[in-house]
């Protein structure tokens, strides 16, 4: 241990040298420049030469680079802002009102929110979703668009009652022209011509034009609503950026990586994501009913240390905590108590029966004891042992990190709720 | 003084109270009229320096007459003194005179009785369940009460259910084997067979 770490301290005195100037400051703020200054085409043209004179979409994480801005924790915003935004849309109106049966489709999102963020010019950022079933979801591609694009009304509104388009994606797909009847087939490349003041590219883009007929025209073939997706994909084909070319071919991993846009964009599955920060940073509700709850906290000593999970935030406010671990005895007396604990927490929530006694009832075969918490609440892990040791209750933890990497994200976690609906 | 004198004091005190008077391994027990407790237990306390209710216990003589029996643990913290009192609750008449007023300690030990075994209390300040809930239908603690509990329901409050015994109660039959066979729970209700000679304790 002793060798691993001085070797580790090593090679990151190295790194610090590598950088030539020492240690660098953590606490003094990044300048941030001036809104109007940042996005002034001068100043544009200065830092990006390659950029033309009325390309108008650039990769958003580029310039909020130049910027200044973290473009890690900007996405990392931008993708909350995208997922609170599909959610919503799900509950209100179900999987099945974004996306008829049987369609897989990639559909654009909006980020208006980031129309204020990019100060004087008028640009939605807008996401590229791949979106197919179940329900997964891929970022493709993200790129600002002109809001003066914008002109026409939402085309998706329908009478009332019915699903309407949220204004933001309304707003999106009026860019790509008004709805095709889909009897009429794919709008031919003609559409081309509309867009070809973007296109500054030459011949380059018919390839990826053709490539996205290709790929896009098969699957959006029965659909008007993707058709003009599919408008909209071509038109992000065309408008000229190397980034622009969709990772078509990775569409079904986790996460594709490019390194020509490394640092700005990460293409992955919603799901993925989720998942992952989901997983890593379960703050537990402590349910300590009996001697378990004292191994329990042993777990979170030093010895054992489930903050190596991410796990360490014992929150005492349900409305806070994610996973219970219902660690002891549940009485009857109790087990109401227990039960309102457990709605009171928000989903996506899970539960870890800990020891015998939660998972079965235990030794106690008993007038007084309720026999296992599943009686009441859904239990994801069951962990055996009486009580068990710290070492298990880590493991039942790492078995459920598992599950919920396996979870889709947006539409399991409320079943209940939907069907309510 | 010790406890035997104590004891001797006290049935000269209250001839007529004192049913029994018993010791067994230098402890001293006095069963009493359930009538006189009260007076008794004042004058253990104020006289004899008996400052300390241990405890208060219940014991179910399920099937004899009285079927319910009182146990008060005395205790002089001032002559390290023990005392037993008993007293005999019939099952028609099932009040007991309260003694939290002249200890405090007794308000929680009589409620706990009061709770799983169903004895009243007269006179007593606060009595409620202690241990189940309010609206609880039984007293579990009493013999005719099974182990594994009954239905009961009580929306918003509690609710029970009888555990699966499964042939228990939650002992281990002393026959070879694995745990299977040794401890009845773990079989199928049906399964057990009671052993011809059952050894409770070896």
């Amino acid at each position: 241990m002793a060798v691993l770490y001085r070797q580790n301290l090593a090679s990151r005195a190295n790194d610090v040298h590598l950088r030539g100037a020492g240690l660098p400051n953590f606490f003094e703020p990044r300048p941030l420049l001036p809104a109007e200054d940042v996005i002034s085409r001068a100043r544009l043209a200065a830092m990006r030469p390659d950029i033309q004179e009325n390309q108008t979409d650039l990769p958003v994480f580029g310039s909020e680079c130049a910027r200044g801005v973290n473009p890690g924790l900007f996405a990392a915003w931008t993708l909350l802002r995208l997922v609170q935004k599909i959610q919503k849309e799900t509950l209100r109106f179900g999987f099945e009102s974004i996306l008829p049966a049987g369609i897989i489709a990639t559909v654009i999102m909006v980020v208006p929110d980031a129309l204020h963020r990019t100060g004087g010019e008028k640009h939605f950022v807008v996401w590229v979703v791949f979106l197919f079933r179940p329900f997964c979801l891929q970022i493709l591609h993200t790129v600002r668009v002109p809001v003066n694009v914008v002109t026409e009304p939402n085309p998706q509104a329908g009478p009332a009652g019915q699903y309407r388009a949220p204004e933001w994606l309304g707003q999106i797909l009026s860019i790509a022209g008004p709805c095709r009847d889909p009897a009429q087939g794919l709008p031919a490349l003609g559409f081309e011509k509309k867009s070809a003041h973007r296109n500054k590219q030459g011949n380059g883009s018919h390839k990826r034009q053709a490539a996205f007929h290709k790929t896009a025209g098969c699957v959006f073939r029965n659909s008007a609503i993707p058709a003009q997706v599919y408008l909209f994909m071509i038109w992000l084909a065309q408008s000229g950026i190397e980034n622009s070319l969709l990772p078509m071919s990775t569409t079904l991993s986790p996460v594709a990586y490019d390194a020509k846009i490394e640092g700005n964009v990460i293409f992955t599955q919603v799901d993925a994501a989720i998942n992952w920060m989901r997983s890593n940073s379960l703050w537990p509700m402590p349910m300590g009913l009996a001697c378990c709850a004292i191994e329990l906290m042993a777990a979170s000593s030093s010895r054992f240390d489930i903050s190596r999970f991410g796990a360490e935030v014992m929150r005492f406010s349900p409305r806070q905590a994610d996973v219970m671990i219902v660690a002891g005895t549940v009485t009857y007396k109790m087990a109401l108590a227990v039960k309102r604990i457990w709605d009171q927490m928000p989903e996506p929530k899970w539960c870890i029966a800990m020891g015998a006694c939660a998972s079965s009832g235990g030794m106690y075969r008993s007038y007084a004891v309720l026999q296992g918490i599943d009686h009441l609440i859904p239990v994801d892990v069951y962990i055996s042992g009486c009580p068990p040791r710290p070492e298990a209750l880590l493991d039942g933890l790492m078995r459920l990190q598992k599950k919920i990497m396996g979870e889709h994200a947006l539409v399991d976690q409320k079943k209940e709720l939907l069907e309510t609906l | 003084m010790t406890s035997d004198e104590m004891s001797n004091k006290l049935s000269e005190a209250f001839p007529a109270a004192v049913i029994d008077q018993s010791r067994f391994r230098d402890e001293s027990t006095l069963r009493i009229q359930t009538s006189a407790l009260r007076e008794v237990c004042l004058y253990a306390r104020d006289t004899l320096g008996f400052n300390y209710l241990i405890d208060i216990s219940s014991v179910d003589h399920f099937g004899n007459e009285p079927r319910y029996e009182m146990v008060y643990e005395l205790y002089s913290l001032k002559d390290c003194v023990h005392l037993r009192l008993k007293i005999s609750v019939s099952e028609d008449d099932c009040t007991v005179p309260t003694v939290s007023h002249i200890w405090p300690t007794a308000d929680w030990h009589e409620r706990e009785v009061y709770d799983l075994m169903g004895i009243q209390f007269s006179n007593h300040p606060d009595l409620r369940r202690i241990l189940m809930w309010d609206g609880y239908p039984y007293h579990p603690l009493r013999k005719d009460f099974p182990l594994q509990g009954k239905h009961s329901d009580l929306p918003g409050v509690a609710f029970t259910e009888p555990a699966p015994l499964a042939g228990g109660p939650f002992v281990t039959v002393p026959t070879d084997g694995t745990t299977q066979v040794r401890e009845p729970r773990a079989r199928h209700a049906g399964d057990f067979v009671p052993p011809e000679k059952f050894i409770a304790e070896p």
